[in-house]
């Protein structure tokens, strides 16, 4: 007799389950922000269209638009039809899920093939996407990964799999996470893998949470524990070994980011949130506003000191985020993003009532390595608009969708033009930059473009073909 | 409707967008970001939400699932290697049957996949599984049926649903 669907399915979902934890409901809530983002009004997408429809009829044939503001929104509406004013590099028929590029010519990405349980791939250019060579076909290819080379020689490709020991629901136990990585190491540029063995941080399965080189790396290990003991660890030889630097700074928040500038200057972010929760019988959870929101170290991560940022009026009683501060030479770039509650706002009478949300990216400056920051400025984009790239202290690219916001001048002018066709974005993100020159950047999930010229032109990459 | 309407819609669907989120993702982590990422995708969404086919709770879960596969394609992430999650437990033969319909459930397409948890692991109505799933009533009937089969189970969604 042939077993019953809903026994087997259950079964099997049974087999694996973890329940989540007791507070998501709160969690959740309180990730949410007072109010949503804010729609495009009606007549807005109107305007928009209607001028995008003209803009589009007069450049047909014309590679690129340039558009010349000084801030604000200039992304071209959805309404446009797909592939117009820009730059339209030809699509994978795979999932570009990661890449490494460490030079203007040489880089790396994973494929993963839009068929079940296909493989993950990793495919190598040395001559700048002209030509390409599947390096390592990972063994069972599915999973989460992150792949890190470190020179032209030397990197880490690590795939979490299933766990296979009993589950354990002590946290930090072995056991007590479903996936654990799996580490492969290269020192020829790609060419040979090994399976390295490595000690399972179960508390903290994802790996280091900074990695300054292949050797040496820091986590926050402890998020598992109830309440969370949040521990800094050390290693030098490439997370064979762990050693215990004390505790995080007190108010640090679990969602902090880490980073490192060099073995003994680290920061520690913490992101403030004012969103409100209510639980299950509308009593208003009060959050809790970190104790600061940037951390330095000097000596390795053994102690931490606050640092004091000058922030906009407007940010004492909204959300606060983060990116972690970015260095050249002693000029440093710290990026965050104000959002928060606003007026009312209805964009169409015949809309259910709702509020108008609004978000502004500011940038600060600092000259003296981080000590103290200033030059307080709001940015026309950045951080969750679609990523930042920073060729040095004064030259930047925001972008938005297909268009590319620049300044050469530390944020004091902007110039804002349509790089790629409509409907297309760029991805930018820190490990597309490489120097003051070479940029790769993935478009959505299977495209590719770089530039050689720090962003002034930009050309497609084909990618490869994969069996 | 304003934010606390919001969390009274919302608050009981969080454990149920959670088991879904699980079904899909095998791992509690992603699960639980794959919940959050999608209830704050609702609620900036929520002001062109219509009482649709399947209403609030169709409506939301829709979402939830387009995180997950959102989060299967867009990040380093494929469907889980069923066949290397732990052992089942009880007899040789039953963990062999397990095994097998492990194999046979990751060979399934990612949307057949939905259509099963949201029938049979969550317990909707077939009209709600469609609506989620973006299909007609029938059209979710057939390709229920269609993927049960493919795992050599008895199917019937009226009987199913009566026990």
């Amino acid at each position: 007799m042939k077993p019953s669907a809903r026994s087997a399915i259950r079964n099997d979902v049974l087999a694996d389950y973890e329940a989540p934890r007791p507070d998501l409901v709160v969690r959740v809530l309180r990730a949410i922000p007072e109010s949503p983002k804010r729609p495009a009004s009606h007549r807005g997408r109107v305007a928009l269209q209607t001028a995008a429809v003209v803009m589009a009829a007069l450049v047909i044939g014309i590679a690129t638009v340039g558009l010349r503001v000084t801030r604000g929104d200039i992304a071209l509406p959805a309404g446009l039809p797909f592939g117009v004013g820009g730059l339209h590099p030809p699509a994978a028929s795979y999932s570009i899920v990661d890449a490494q590029y460490i030079s203007a010519d040489t880089a790396w990405i994973i494929a993963q093939l839009h068929v079940h349980n296909g493989p993950t791939v990793l495919l190598n250019t040395t001559d700048g996407g002209k030509t390409w060579h599947e390096q390592f076909r990972i063994p069972d290819g599915s999973g989460i990964g992150s792949l890190r080379f470190w020179n032209a020689m030397d990197g880490d490709l690590v795939e979490m799999v299933p766990s296979t020991l009993p589950p354990s629901k002590t946290p930090g136990a072995p056991g007590s996470s479903n996936m654990v990585p799996r580490t492969y190491r290269t020192h020829d540029g790609g060419a040979h893998w090994s399976l390295i063995d490595l000690p399972i941080d179960w508390s903290n399965p994802f790996g280091p949470d900074f990695s300054l080189t292949q050797l040496e790396a820091w986590r926050i290990s402890g998020r598992e524990l109830r309440p969370p003991k949040l521990d800094l660890q050390h290693t030098t030889d490439g997370g064979v070994h762990w050693t215990s630097l004390g505790a995080i700074p007190a108010g640090a928040s679990l969602s902090s980011d880490l980073t490192f500038t060099d073995r003994h200057t680290g920061w520690l972010t913490a992101n403030q949130s004012k969103s409100n929760a209510w639980d299950a019988s509308g009593k208003p959870i009060t959050s809790t506003d970190p104790t600061a929101l940037i951390w330095v170290t000097r000596d390795g991560g053994q102690t931490w000191a606050p640092v004091d940022l000058p922030l906009p009026a407007e940010a004492a009683a909204n959300n606060v985020r983060l990116e972690p501060p970015l260095f050249f030479g002693n000029d440093g770039l710290l990026e965050f993003e104000v959002n928060g509650p606003p007026p009312t706002f209805q964009p169409d009478p015949s809309q259910p009532p709702t509020t108008q949300s609004w978000m502004h990216s500011y940038m600060l400056q600092s000259h003296d390595g981080g000590r103290t920051w200033g030059e307080l400025q709001q940015t026309p984009g950045g951080l969750q608009q679609g990523g930042a790239l920073f060729f040095d202290a004064r030259h930047w690219l925001l972008s938005r969708g297909p268009d590319i916001s620049e300044t050469v001048d530390a944020g004091k002018t902007w110039t804002t033009r349509q790089v790629l066709a409509s409907g297309l974005a760029f991805s930018f993100a820190p490990w597309n930059y490489i120097d003051g020159k070479a940029v790769w950047s993935q478009v959505g999930a299977d495209r590719l473009v770089r530039s050689t010229d720090g962003g002034a032109h930009w050309t497609a990459v084909t990618p490869p073909t994969i069996n | 409707m304003d934010r606390a309407g919001f969390d009274g819609l919302i608050t009981p669907l969080v454990e149920p967008a959670y088991r879904l989120a699980f079904a899909m993702l095998r791992q509690r982590m992603a699960a639980e970001d794959a919940v959050q990422e999608a209830t704050l995708k609702a609620w900036n969404k929520f002001a062109s939400f219509r009482n649709e086919r399947g209403g609030f709770r169709a409506w939301y879960l829709t979402i939830v699932a387009n995180e997950c596969r959102s989060l299967q394609r867009g990040r380093w992430w494929s469907v889980l290697r069923f066949d290397e999650v732990r052992p089942p437990q009880g007899s040789d033969e039953a963990a062999m049957t397990a095994s097998d319909l492990r194999q046979t459930i990751a060979r399934l397409s990612r949307s057949d996949r939905l259509l099963l948890y949201l029938f049979y692991w969550l317990d909707f109505p077939l009209e709600e599984v469609a609506a989620v799933a973006g299909l007609s009533t029938g059209a979710a009937r057939a390709r229920l049926y269609r993927a049960v089969g493919r795992l050599r189970l008895e199917f019937d969604p009226s009987k199913e649903k009566s026990t």
